[in-house]
């Protein structure tokens, strides 16, 4: 193990610290429907998903886009098993109160249930991962990417199917089901499960996924068994990114397979890109960033007042869009590799080597 | 038949690639604790013969044995074998005929002893592992191109090597729950970069070494693996003279050292002149001369197929 004591992680915990404790505070000030506790609700998954995502497009190497397709089913998995049974009825009403008659809160207690939900939307999408690995990993970058996103837009289509109603009830909303509480808990559940990719990147493995990224046939060549490892990212990011899946329902209160459109895959994308591929502090970053400035801070532009400037007439529905779309060329052209490179949040405070000690390496 | 520790033989090894045989009938053996050199002239086939016994390729026709098991094998089928059938039949023969100079009892008995090593030697069956599989079996290889991971750190290219050999599973190392291991793993890296004279940069990226230091660093990270045979591919290219002796005393120390046996590729003769307990000589594909250094040295065929060419090249 690395020195805990190092200057540089010494800043970042408490950096973290005071994000946690400002978040916790947030959550009391604040009311529940405020924008600024939706904002950190809604970074706090999308941070999750990104880093999972960024897990194998980032430090694997492999480009999928399938993000959404493993969301919706940790979404759809964490409705199902937490409807209240006293609602089962209402939701299902046109599939009589649906096939699963238990409510994991219920019977687990509210918390443990709730977990329970999103670990298991999580192993369901490992498992669906797992299936269509076999095959699609054998395809490499953009084949990779359209067989992945093909498979998220053909599980969309599947969980509408009104067949399926008694489990997805069909095209219908499923709702009223419990949430984890404010801000800071969506926080602290997310940053768990980013702990615990941080820790697998940090590992043997993690190191391995990087080799197969960094070069494949050195890889295969110093014994890493490229379809196993392969698989074994892809397995893994799947189960987080169902995790996150599950959180987002939670947040949005209202899950309908509608809402898991390609388009959502392309936010994820973006996010990784700008923090920076292969970077996990980068991936949360830009998660807050995007989803702050996209649903809270340039909202004015699309309502009439903007930083004070009232300008009905330019700022009206859409212009948001137009503006982001400009910001994010100028982050793209302006930070070539993303917001942080490759780098993470402790290499930022790292001490430089001074003059002196550069050339006194250079002597040598 | 008397078996001299064999840890590599290659048997008979073709290599085609559309209508060109890169590789033509190749049969070589290396035994335990020798430094054997394969040279020849440009596109001689080294490099493909290379790619075959570490499993990238699956050879048209041949096999290879490591240990005496045998790790890649094939027989031509279908088209290939109609077309070169009547033009090289000795080209698909994977291994001498012994039908002619056996009795058939004998050759009873010799087919029961190679079955025993391969279980396909007299099937079609083709068995081509992936890379990793051999390497797994211990054999490392360096490469002509030097393919360091190019995002990590000297320490760490080095480290991800030791990946293969691990004892902890998924869960145990992403939970940082494997620390004995992990130490061990990181003090045998920085032993091992001590040996190569790499300690001093341990922490810079692979990428922004000299193109001699990445190549011993290639070279640490295939021992890395644990491998009883190491295949360097041209280890001493883009290194200065003085780069190049250092190079031939430290592929001797690895035998001596950590008792390895090496197969190497190279251009340079001083190199191979001065380090190779045996030479085979590579000319279109096809052996032509093998033997002590000595004899290659004044083998004519050798002269004019490769040193020959090489003095007109420096004139």
């Amino acid at each position: 193990m690395k020195s805990l004591k190092k200057r540089e992680n010494i800043i970042t915990a408490a950096i973290v610290l005071a994000l946690l404790a400002l978040a916790m505070a947030l959550d009391i000030l604040l009311p529940g429907y405020h924008i600024a506790i939706k904002v950190l609700k809604k970074g706090a998954v999308y941070a999750l998903v990104a880093v999972s995502m960024n897990l194998l497009n980032g430090f694997t190497g492999l480009f999928s886009l399938g993000q959404a397709g493993f969301m919706l089913l940790g979404a759809y998995s964490y409705a199902v098993l937490c409807i209240p049974v006293a609602k089962r009825a209402g939701v299902y009403q046109y599939f009589d109160g649906g096939l699963v008659q238990f409510s994991l809160p219920e019977v687990l207690g509210k918390l443990p249930g709730m977990l329970a939900a999103l670990l298991i939307g999580g192993l369901i999408a490992a498992l669906l991962a797992f299936l269509i690995g076999l095959p699609v990993l054998r395809l490499k970058s953009d084949y990779l990417a359209i067989a992945t996103l093909g498979f998220a837009e053909i599980l969309r289509a599947f969980f509408q199917w009104n067949a399926l109603g008694p489990i997805t009830n069909g095209s219908n909303l499923l709702k009223s089901y419990p949430e984890i509480g404010g801000a800071l808990a969506y926080i602290l559940l997310a940053g768990i499960f980013i702990a615990m990719i941080i820790l697998l990147v940090n590992s043997t493995y993690g190191r391995a996924f990087i080799a197969i990224r960094d070069d494949e046939v050195a890889a295969e060549a110093m014994g890493i068994n490229l379809a196993k490892h392969k698989r074994m990212a892809f397995i893994i990011s799947s189960f987080f990114a169902g995790v996150g899946g599950g959180m987002l329902a939670m947040y949005m209160g209202a899950v309908s397979a509608l809402s898991f459109k390609s388009t959502m895959t392309y936010e994820i994308l973006l996010i990784v890109v700008i923090g920076g591929i292969g970077s996990i502090s980068g991936s949360v970053l830009t998660s807050f960033l995007y989803v702050a400035s996209l649903e809270w801070l340039l909202r004015g532009l699309d309502s009439g007042t903007f930083l004070g400037i009232n300008a009905p007439g330019l700022f009206k529905n859409g212009f948001r869009m137009a503006v982001v779309s400009v910001i994010i060329m100028v982050v793209v052209l302006f930070f070539r590799k993303g917001i942080m490179g490759d780098k993470e949040l402790p290499d930022l405070f790292k001490k430089k080597p001074s003059r002196k000690m550069k050339k006194e390496v250079a002597a040598k | 038949m008397s078996e001299i520790n064999n840890v590599l033989r290659v048997e008979n090894v073709t290599m085609q690639f559309g209508g060109v045989v890169a590789v033509n009938n190749l049969s070589m053996e290396v035994n335990e604790g020798e430094i054997v050199a394969l040279i020849g002239p440009n596109g001689a086939g080294k490099t493909t013969a290379f790619n075959v016994i570490t499993g990238v390729y699956a050879p048209t026709n041949g096999r290879v044995c490591f240990n005496e098991t045998c790790i890649v094998r094939n027989h031509p089928t279908g088209k290939m074998k109609k077309a070169y059938k009547g033009e090289h039949p000795t080209l698909y023969t994977a291994q001498a005929a012994p039908e002619e100079t056996l009795s058939d009892e004998a050759l009873e008995t010799w087919k029961d002893q190679r079955k025993a090593l391969d279980p396909y030697a007299f099937s079609d069956h083709v068995l081509t592992p992936t890379p990793d599989k051999i390497t797994q079996l211990g054999m490392a290889r360096t490469f002509q191109n030097i393919r360091l991971w190019k995002s990590q750190s000297v320490f760490n290219n080095v480290l991800i090597a030791m990946h293969m050999r691990r004892t902890s599973n998924l869960f145990t190392a992403a939970f940082h729950l494997n620390g004995k291991e992990e130490r061990a793993q990181r003090e045998k890296v920085l032993e091992l970069l001590r040996v190569v004279g790499l300690e001093d940069v341990k922490d810079e990226l692979a990428t922004s070494l000299p193109y001699g230091k990445q190549r011993r660093l290639e070279i640490a990270r295939a021992l890395a693996t644990e491998p009883t045979l190491l295949l360097l591919d041209e280890p001493a290219a883009g290194m200065n003279p003085q780069e190049t002796l250092e190079l031939a005393d430290f592929i001797k120390e690895i035998r001596t050292k950590f008792h390895k046996t090496v197969l190497l590729i190279e251009h340079h003769m001083d190199l191979v002149m001065g380090i190779a307990d045996r030479i085979y000589v590579l000319d279109f594909g096809k052996l032509i001369a093998q033997g002590v250094p000595a004899e290659i040295q004044s083998n004519e065929r050798v002269i004019d197929a490769y040193l020959g060419v090489a003095d007109d090249a420096e004139n």
